[in-house]
């Protein structure tokens, strides 16, 4: 009896399912980005029966109703699992990259007059000094559109420790300070955390976060015309291309022919419309304060080209 | 940690997260009859997906999806706690990706809305007096691919099929370019009660066999499969009924064959049989007949 007989016969994971977790948990990590869970300095076979005890403790009976209304032979639950375990890992990072993006706003915010620090039902939020107290108890959608709306600020590098760049408290409090005029009331620390990364995780993925080397500077003052100019392009490019994932790259040099999107995909021209889009508005929103928009993108997709 | 303690946990937590036993009786025993309010699911070859039923007619459904993860519901969709179904958990219903599915895609019942809530929940979430997920504002927000690929399935299952359409002379045809029945079987590599009553015009011929009659007929396969009979309504709708899938999936797994083949064997062969014992004035009934059927291939 395979791990799909088993689910489908007892409705809970036996030993076949959780001999099977293991494997793909094992197989997922040893080639994948993510830190082990905090206690393990490697991903051990003990660190890799963690993460399956956290996946069904997070999931409880939702992962076997999941296979069960999905999976429809071994092959296909082995692939729903894997996909399971790799959006667990990704929201355990986020919520780790989110704990730390909360902190880093609560010194930077807490440094800047405009804002205030109140407790309201129970936790901590942000508002602005002059402005109301009130808790706010609007729409999200509403504060995620101020936020998107904010132009002129970008984040160029994010350092995980030392001070932060002044370009990216700059970024990061002109968003805040948007969102809060918009929501004309105090905002919960967890709520302003997400409106800002989904601001700018468009730009720079939270999850992984690039390190400086300490004598990284300003990128060099770019004068209109010149030299200079190309080469700050290129680096804004090469800083670009190094996001993309694979599949993006992958589809960059197509945007704009969804046919040509779901044949590199192999997905459904629906599906591919929403790839398409999204690195669109990813590209978009990169570059839409970039005075030299159009080289940066010349640059990026001569990269396809040159690195497929 | 130790090892030990570890294996304990892991033990313990793949216990927890197994299915309610009432989920598990569902899912396990026979299908009931489709009806409102109950959640299936919605299976053709390798698509499935967990739906709920909105509508009931003789051979469709009007249904909408339903997942689990709440973190994935958009603004078009319900999110209903707990208690408000027998699966034991949240349910997210996308109330928006609505699909008219034939019945014959249903497969499992995994449970149903609470009574107390179905005859309501539809009103309440129109009049949005119930919990919805946040809707998108960037267009690379993950829940969109998690909608775009429920669109996908719930289309592809909308368009499950096993009938065919044919105009029902291929009998004519074959025997118009001399085929007897040994020499159809011999070509075809079938049986020979197989080739009269492909020949009598009771029996389909697949894709495969089609091509192994183009070259005698002058004809494409396609052109032949084109000219295939279709059996009779009666007996499709009995087919596509959830009671009747697990003895067409036995069928399939005896005979090693798909899903597919295995509804028009049963299809045809009850036809077959009908037309040798009844008078041309009768209607059979068609689900006595299909009963023999199965009683007979699969020995039940």
């Amino acid at each position: 009896m395979d791990a799909y007989e088993e689910l489908c016969t007892a409705g809970a994971p036996g030993a076949e399912t959780i001999e099977l977790l293991r494997q793909l948990a094992a197989q997922v990590t040893r080639s994948g980005p993510f830190p082990p869970p905090e206690g393990y300095d490697r991903w051990s076979p003990e660190a890799v029966d963690h993460l399956v005890t956290d996946l069904f403790v997070a999931k409880e009976g939702k992962l076997v109703l999941k296979c069960l209304a999905r999976a429809t032979g071994q092959v296909s639950l082995e692939k729903l699992l894997i996909t399971a375990i790799k959006n667990h890992l990704r929201d355990e990072a986020k919520s780790t990259e989110r704990g730390k993006l909360r902190r880093r706003l609560v010194t930077l915010l807490s440094q800047d007059g405009r804002f205030a620090r109140v407790h309201v039902g129970g936790g901590d939020a942000w508002s602005l000094s002059a402005g109301p107290q009130a808790p706010w108890q609007g729409d999200i959608e509403d504060l995620h559109r101020a936020a998107s709306l904010v132009r002129g600020v970008s984040i160029t590098r994010w350092n995980e420790s030392g001070p932060t760049p002044g370009d990216t408290v700059a970024a990061l409090t002109t968003v805040a300070h948007a969102v809060l005029v918009r929501a004309g009331g105090a905002v919960r620390d967890e709520d302003l955390a997400r409106l800002i990364e989904a601001r700018f995780m468009l730009i720079r993925p939270l999850v992984t976060v690039h390190q400086t080397d300490g004598a990284g500077g300003e990128p060099r003052a770019a004068s209109a015309d010149g030299p200079e100019a190309v080469t700050v392009s290129e680096m804004r490019a090469e800083a670009l291309w190094s996001e993309l994932s694979q599949e993006e790259r992958s589809i960059l040099p197509h945007l704009g022919d969804l046919g040509a999107v779901a044949a590199v995909l192999e997905a459904t021209p629906r599906r591919a419309g929403v790839k398409a889009a999204a690195l669109t508005e990813k590209l978009r929103l990169a570059t839409v304060d970039d005075q030299q928009q159009e080289d940066v993108i010349l640059f990026l997709l001569s990269k396809c080209q040159v690195r497929p | 940690m130790t090892d030990g303690e570890g294996m304990r946990r892991l033990s313990e937590a793949a216990q927890a997260s197994a299915v309610r036993p009432d989920v598990l009786s569902a899912w396990l025993g026979p299908p009931p009859v489709p009806a409102p309010g109950q959640i299936w699911r919605a299976r053709w070859g390798e698509v499935a997906e967990a739906i709920l039923l909105l509508v009931v007619r003789e051979n469709a459904v009007e249904t909408v999806p339903v997942t689990f993860d709440d973190e994935e519901a958009d603004a078009g969709a319900v999110l209903l706690p707990e208690d408000a179904s027998s699966l034991g958990t949240d349910v997210v219903i996308w109330l928006d990706i609505r699909n008219v599915l034939p019945t014959r895609v249903l497969e499992r019942c995994l449970g149903s809305l609470d009574p107390t809530v179905s005859s309501q929940w539809q009103v309440d979430a129109a009049v949005g007096g119930l919990l919805r997920g946040e809707a998108v504002v960037y267009a690379s927000d993950p829940r969109r691919e998690v909608r775009a690929e429920l669109e996908d399935r719930l289309e592809e299952l909308s368009h499950a099929e096993w009938v065919g359409a044919g105009s029902g002379d291929l009998g004519v045809i074959l025997a118009g370019h001399g085929l007897n029945p040994s020499g159809l079987a011999g070509r075809l590599d079938v049986s020979v009660p197989r080739a009269m009553s492909i020949l009598r015009g009771q029996a389909a011929v697949t894709e495969e066999e089609a091509e192994r009659l183009a070259d005698v007929t002058g004809r494409s396969a396609s052109g032949l499969l084109a000219r295939n009979p279709v059996p009779p309504a009666g007996i499709v709708l009995l087919l596509d009924q959830p009671s009747r899938r697990f003895q067409v999936l036995k069928l399939a797994a005896k005979r090693g064959i798909s899903e597919v083949e295995a509804r028009r064997r049963a299809a045809f062969g009850t036809w077959a049989l009908a037309a040798r014992q009844t008078g041309e004035s009768r209607v059979p009934d068609w689900s006595s007949r299909l009963d023999r059927y199965f009683e007979v291939v699969l020995g039940e």
